[in-house]
């Protein structure tokens, strides 16, 4: 009886290891609409906290999901600029459905700066008209 | 001749030299913003070891041949999250640099001998990531189409170019040489 206790129990450890093992391998990628933004700011209050110190501020928003309202100034493909120095690229929406001058909040990930463009990026974005 | 005829001869011949200067400038670079770049190394019966950034940047001066081109590192897309995690987090260490760029140029580039077809250019400079520089000596496929320009093409980097140490355990499941990919499509500006 108690040699089956431990097989039963023993086989029930390796089950959930497995199970835990195989679930850290295949995890899901973030859904950064869903988590809860770091930052919620104006799109050139960031951007001139950006200009102010950019070695700081990449260690403080590299990765960090910011929400940012701006203006849009243009819209290439799926990406939506703001305020001319910001660059959201879209997750699932349609950029097209937007117009410039709209005033919008986003939701995105801060993944850098780009000197040759030389805007900010943010990608995996959603947007709500203001 | 009066003098006002005069001067307005100047002006609108000034005007029209400043317009043709300004046409030119615009016309001289080619911007593209949504540059394509894959990299792959994947070994045979393991998980493929691949990444895709769809959102690189590449210019142009159609006047020297001179390219430019980056990529930030957060934004290559791995399918396994896992995978693109330790990427970012124990290989390209993105948090300390987020970027890979290379500034070169295209020889003998001739904006008028380009067409439809594509037609094989040879460029040369340095690519720099990971705080490493490496020479890249490559060709490309260029081609024109409108006032768009096409180039693909791909080239061999390894990990130790830049210093990236890849730690036994999964050593034998990452390819000893990395294949890089491009394609990419510019606009005229």
């Amino acid at each position: 009886m108690k040699k089956k206790n431990i097989l039963v129990f023993s086989l029930i450890i390796a089950i959930a290891l497995t199970a835990f093992v195989f679930n850290y391998i295949n995890k899901d990628h973030r859904d950064i609409s869903a988590e809860k933004s770091d930052v919620h700011t104006t799109s050139t209050a960031f951007f001139s906290s950006f200009t102010a110190n950019q070695k700081e501020f990449d260690g403080q928003y590299l990765d960090k999901v910011v929400e940012l309202s701006g203006i849009v100034t243009a819209i290439e493909d799926n990406s939506v600029i703001l305020d001319e120095n910001i660059v959201v690229t879209l997750k699932d929406q349609d950029a097209t459905t937007l117009s410039n001058n709209n005033k919008i909040t986003i939701k995105g990930r801060y993944v850098g700066y780009d000197d040759l463009l030389e805007q900010l990026k943010i990608d995996q974005a959603t947007f709500t008209i203001k | 001749m009066d003098k006002r005829r005069k001067t307005r001869i100047i002006k609108s011949f000034l005007f029209i030299s400043l317009l043709c200067i300004s046409i030119s400038f615009a016309q001289e670079k080619y911007i593209g913003k949504k540059g394509i770049l894959t990299f792959e190394a994947s070994e045979k019966a393991f998980e493929p070891v691949k990444a895709k950034n769809e959102s690189v940047t590449v210019i142009i001066n159609t006047t020297t041949g001179e390219i430019a081109s980056l990529a930030l590192m957060k934004e290559f897309r791995f399918r396994n999250a896992l995978m693109e995690e330790h990427f970012n987090e124990n290989y390209i260490e993105s948090d300390t640099y987020p970027k890979a760029i290379f500034k070169g140029k295209i020889a003998a580039f001739d904006l008028q001998q380009l067409s439809e077809k594509e037609k094989e250019f040879k460029v040369s400079g340095s690519l720099t990531l990971h705080g490493k520089e490496k020479k890249i000596d490559t060709p490309v496929l260029i081609s024109k189409v409108g006032d768009q320009l096409f180039l693909k093409g791909k080239f061999i980097v390894t990990p130790q170019d830049f210093d990236i140490s890849i730690p036994k355990i999964v050593r034998n499941k990452i390819a000893k040489n990395i294949q890089v990919f491009i394609d990419f499509k510019l606009k005229a500006k």
